[in-house]
């Protein structure tokens, strides 16, 4: 029995892997500036994936990505079209990622397929104060007697040896489809957008759509912003063992209701949970010395994977 | 997906088209009755108190023509009038916003508005707001439907609004004095001076108008009424014109307008909140030195226009200025080889220049053209033909020809007919906009017929009048932004085909009373203007009507006006349309007007929208509910 347990946990230490964040801190962007593209180089590669982007010199005008540092959370309006709603980056960080895109929105990934983990993502200054407020041209969302059922919506499909895995991801950066209009809400933190459904991929695709529609298209400005795009590579030396940490704990084990981990770097943490088949079976928020809800699990041994300042902790629990 | 509909549901019931439709049509057929009891009546009677002056638009035959005089001009708005005596579409954003006007379909580019003979549309937006227009600068006005590029050249597709300032309708010196007020802080001063000599007859007007707007409109019954906000409006208006008689056959005419706008720019009621304001400033200037002999004329225009318009938007850190300097030559040489043809040829010089942020450096166009026009009169009938050469910086446009026909039928009845090549160049933006214009854009043209009647019968005290007319337009390499694929920004592209086709009723009936005449009137169009072909953006399916162009539209008005008593109300139907973000429901508004006139004073009052309806022209664009206005004039001299 022992031996079985151990060749799971190896093999599942092979299946999750550790992650790699990339945060875009490399590039090099001048205090409240961004990078759209004008030097027609065409995209914004990093170690491991690109992010396409089109210029047009003659219009200075540009489409796909963009990395930013504008702070500007205040100020409506086209003209503050690189900002992202949170003022910065994730965790205060200074670069990060906007998007502008009619269609789909690419992120390839450099060396051959892999898993997306997920990233952090939020709205645009320019999107978000357009449907808050509203503008000459688009409505405040729930319009004008708020109760029109509008929503701002991404789709995400990931793509593999030029075929769309079959899972769709959609993520609402806005949603006023309540009932109760006081649950309506616009995404104005850095929330992390789960993409391990999608698998292995060798790129994904971030489609906006809107229920603010004319006759000229979509009136909700297309953008969105995103952070800290964990990826899945290979075990690294920065994947710790929780037995293994003289910092961290995983307790109870077993349990019946509930984990708590303690130790950890971040007061909160992106938690993954995987079966001894490989296949993750719940994922969450973590906070540190809080509980964690696993009652829904059935009877078993798990695998759960947390990442914290850089690095994966991983550890084996047992529900009882 | 659908779309999201605002309803307005407090005061607002549901009209029926067909209804309305019929209501009007019944009323027509009550005044075709009526022509019948009619027969052959002396014309002076229903206009003692009317200065007739020959008004009409030159090289205007085959075509119908409606001309406001001066009496009219001061006691309604211009738009209000455009609407009720011409059918023309009035695209109100809302009190005191943007207006534009559409005629038969087109679009508000389609209009050409002419002042004093002179382009005023803006070269770089290429139409003209009509919010802005004020009566002080112009005491009459023509306004004839139909194309007539051949004549007056770009723009001229749909019809075409004349505005003229006459000394010569001055006929005694004057010194008057207004004032005004109203609803939502509506204030109004002006003073106008004329006088008459034998050589010089002048009018100058100064007049200041303010307005903050913040009325209430209801967006549901169950919600809390809504204040506009950010409306507010100043207005200043000067103008001067002086018509000198150099020699008996020689005139000098100078015309001066000076126009300030400063204009708060209103949300929507489906935005919280807006700081937006424009500013709009003009310096108009028009000479225009006329030789008349008994078989030939000379005419020499020359105008200089300076306009400026900047838009700001503070909390979107948005500064947007615009100006451009317009020059125009106009030189008219005609004279009649025989009594019965006048043969006029005339060259046109128009150059302007342009600047703006959205521009990467100044812009220039300049216009040549030439224009022959062969007119043949007989007693019975007046053939005009015209031909229209043009040249646009280094490009030729095509020649634009046309033929209209006035065919006195009987003493009572006129055929009307016309055939017109049409054209609209493209505007200063849509060529060198950044991002997303074209310089190689090619110009809008088509064809446009047309066939109709005019019916005038007079007898004792009453006098009929009607008119009916159906005409066909096709217009081909229209100019839409949409966006082109692979791209991120908007762009002019000669994509659409437009065919608008309709018809035109209207009728008035006169009664001359002891003291007084009333009058009743209607008229009702019938206008179908689709696209022909389907376009992803903006979306439009093949066969679709455009977008804020009611296919039925209609007015019906009765009024009395006597030497010291004017009473008037007018009703309005305009259809539904479908816009840019929702359909706009049917309206029916009435508007009633009064005014008093003593030996050294008159006062007057106008309520709009009399039975409180909530509506909209423009989706998203509010209306205030029933408002009014009342004021004073004194007549110093």
């Amino acid at each position: 029995m022992k031996t079985s347990v151990l060749f799971f946990l190896i093999c599942l230490t092979q299946l999750i892997t550790a992650q790699q964040i990339v945060d875009f801190e490399e590039f090099e962007i001048s205090q409240e500036s961004f990078l759209n593209g004008s030097n027609a180089d065409g995209s914004f590669p990093s170690a491991e994936i690109t992010l396409p982007n089109d210029y047009n010199a003659e219009f200075d005008s540009w489409i796909g990505w963009a990395i930013s540092n504008v702070t500007d959370n205040q100020t409506p309006g086209f003209g503050n079209q690189y900002s992202a709603i949170t003022g910065s980056g994730n965790d205060e960080s200074t670069n990060y990622a906007v998007s502008f895109e009619f269609g789909q929105n690419i992120i390839r990934v450099n060396e051959g397929p892999a898993v997306i983990e997920g990233m952090q993502i939020t709205n645009n200054t320019y999107a978000y104060l357009s449907m808050l407020d509203g503008d000459a041209f688009a409505k405040k969302f729930g319009g004008a007697t708020g109760d029109d059922p509008d929503f701002f919506l991404i789709t995400i499909n990931g793509f593999l040896a030029g075929e769309t895995v079959d899972t769709t991801i959609e993520f609402y950066l806005a949603d006023y489809r309540f009932e109760d209009n006081a649950q309506d809400f616009l995404i104005n933190e850095w929330t992390f957008l789960d993409l391990s459904e999608l698998g292995e991929v060798d790129s994904v695709g971030f489609e906006l759509t809107s229920s603010d529609n004319g006759e000229f298209g979509m009136n909700t400005p297309a953008y969105f912003c995103i952070d800290d795009v964990q990826l899945a590579a290979a075990m690294t030396t920065n994947t710790v063992d929780i037995n293994d940490s003289p910092t961290v704990e995983i307790f109870p084990n077993p349990t019946s209701n509930y984990i708590k981990l303690k130790g950890l770097y971040n007061s909160s943490n992106q938690l993954n949970i995987f079966n001894v088949q490989g296949q993750k079976v719940k994922s969450g928020t973590i906070v540190n010395g809080e509980t964690f809800d696993v009652s829904a699990l059935e009877t078993g041994t798990y695998l759960i994977s947390v990442s914290d300042n850089d690095q994966l902790f991983t550890a084996r629990f047992v529900k009882s | 997906m659908s779309h999201v509909c605002v309803k307005l549901t407090q005061h607002s019931p549901i009209y029926s088209a067909n209804t309305i439709v019929m209501k009007i049509c019944f009323s027509l057929i009550v005044f075709a009755y009526t022509f019948s009891l009619f027969g052959q009546i002396d014309t002076s009677i229903v206009h003692d108190d009317v200065l007739i002056l020959d008004t009409a638009l030159d090289y205007s035959e085959g075509k119908q023509e409606e001309t406001i005089d001066n009496n009219e001009l001061v006691k309604q708005e211009f738009p209000d009038l455009l609407n009720e005596r011409s059918g023309t579409h009035i695209r109100s954003y809302g009190l005191g916003s943007l207006a534009t006007s559409s005629i038969r379909g087109g679009s508000s580019g389609h209009t050409l508005v002419l002042w004093n003979n002179v382009p005023l549309q803006s070269p770089l937006l290429g139409l003209l707001d009509l919010s802005l227009l004020h009566q002080s600068a112009f005491n009459q006005a023509s306004i004839v439907k139909g194309g007539l590029s051949s004549v007056w050249g770009s723009s001229a597709v749909a019809g075409v609004i004349s505005l003229t300032e006459n000394p010569e309708l001055q006929q005694e010196e004057k010194l008057r004095l207004q004032t005004s007020i109203g609803l939502f802080g509506f204030r109004q001063y002006a003073a106008t001076w004329q006088g008459k000599t034998s050589f010089w007859t002048h009018r100058t007007t100064v007049d200041r108008e303010t307005a903050t707007n913040d009325f209430e409109y209801t967006i549901r019954e169950d919600l809390p009424r809504r204040l506009q906000t950010n409306a507010a409006y100043q207005k200043w208006n000067a103008t001067h014109s002086s018509l000198f008689q150099l020699t008996p056959n020689v005139t000098l005419k100078l015309n001066y307008w000076f126009q300030h706008a400063d204009r708060e720019i209103p949300p929507t009621t489906t935005q919280n909140i807006s700081e937006a304001f424009q500013e709009d400033r003009a310096h108009r200037f028009v000479t225009t030195i006329n030789r008349a002999k008994e078989d030939k004329e000379t005419e020499i225009v020359l105008a200089y226009t300076n306009e400026e318009l900047n838009y700001m938007d503070k909390r979107a850190s948005i500064n947007s200025p615009s100006n451009f300097q317009r020059y125009f030559l106009r030189a008219i040489q005609s004279f009649k080889p025989v009594p019965e043809l006048t043969f006029s040829l005339n060259g046109n010089v128009d150059f302007t220049q342009a600047s703006a942020n959205a521009f990467q450096e100044d812009v220039s166009e300049s216009r040549l053209s030439g224009v022959l026009n062969l007119k043949y009169q007989k007693a019975k009938y007046t053939i005009l033909a015209s031909a229209r050469q043009e040249r646009v910086d280094e490009n030729w446009i095509p020649i634009m020809p046309s033929i209209g026909l006035d065919w006195s039928l009987s003493p009572k009845l006129t055929l009307i007919a016309s055939v017109n090549r049409n054209y609209r160049l493209p505007t200063l933006n849509d060529r060198f906009w950044i991002p997303g214009g074209k310089a190689d854009l090619l110009a809008e043209s088509g064809w446009s017929e047309e066939l109709g009647f005019r019916y005038t019968n007079k007898k004792g005290r009453c006098s009929l009048s009607g008119a009916a007319t159906i005409y066909n337009r096709s217009m081909s390499n229209w100019i839409l932004w949409t966006i082109a694929e692979g791209s991120n920004f908007f762009s002019p592209f000669n994509v659409a085909e437009v065919w608008s086709r309709g018809i035109e009723l209207n009728g008035a009936l006169m009664q001359s009373l002891n003291k007084g005449i009333l009058k009743f009137s209607a008229n009702y169009d019938f206008t179908k203007s689709t696209n022909q072909i389907p376009l992803d953006i903006p979306r439009i399916e093949e066969g679709e009507q455009l977008l804020y162009t009611p296919i039925h539209q209609g007015n019906v008005g009765i009024q009395y006006a006597s030497n010291t008593i004017t009473l008037g109300l007018g009703t309005t139907f305009n259809g539904s349309t479908k816009g840019i973000n929702e359909d706009v429901d049917a309206s029916i508004v009435t508007n009633a007007r009064g005014a008093y006139e003593f030996t050294t004073a008159e006062i007057f009052i106008q309520v709009n929208n009399l039975f409180n309806q909530s509506y909209f022209i423009i989706e998203r664009r509010p209306i205030p509910g029933r408002y009014f206005r009342m004021g004073i004039q004194l007549k110093l001299f």
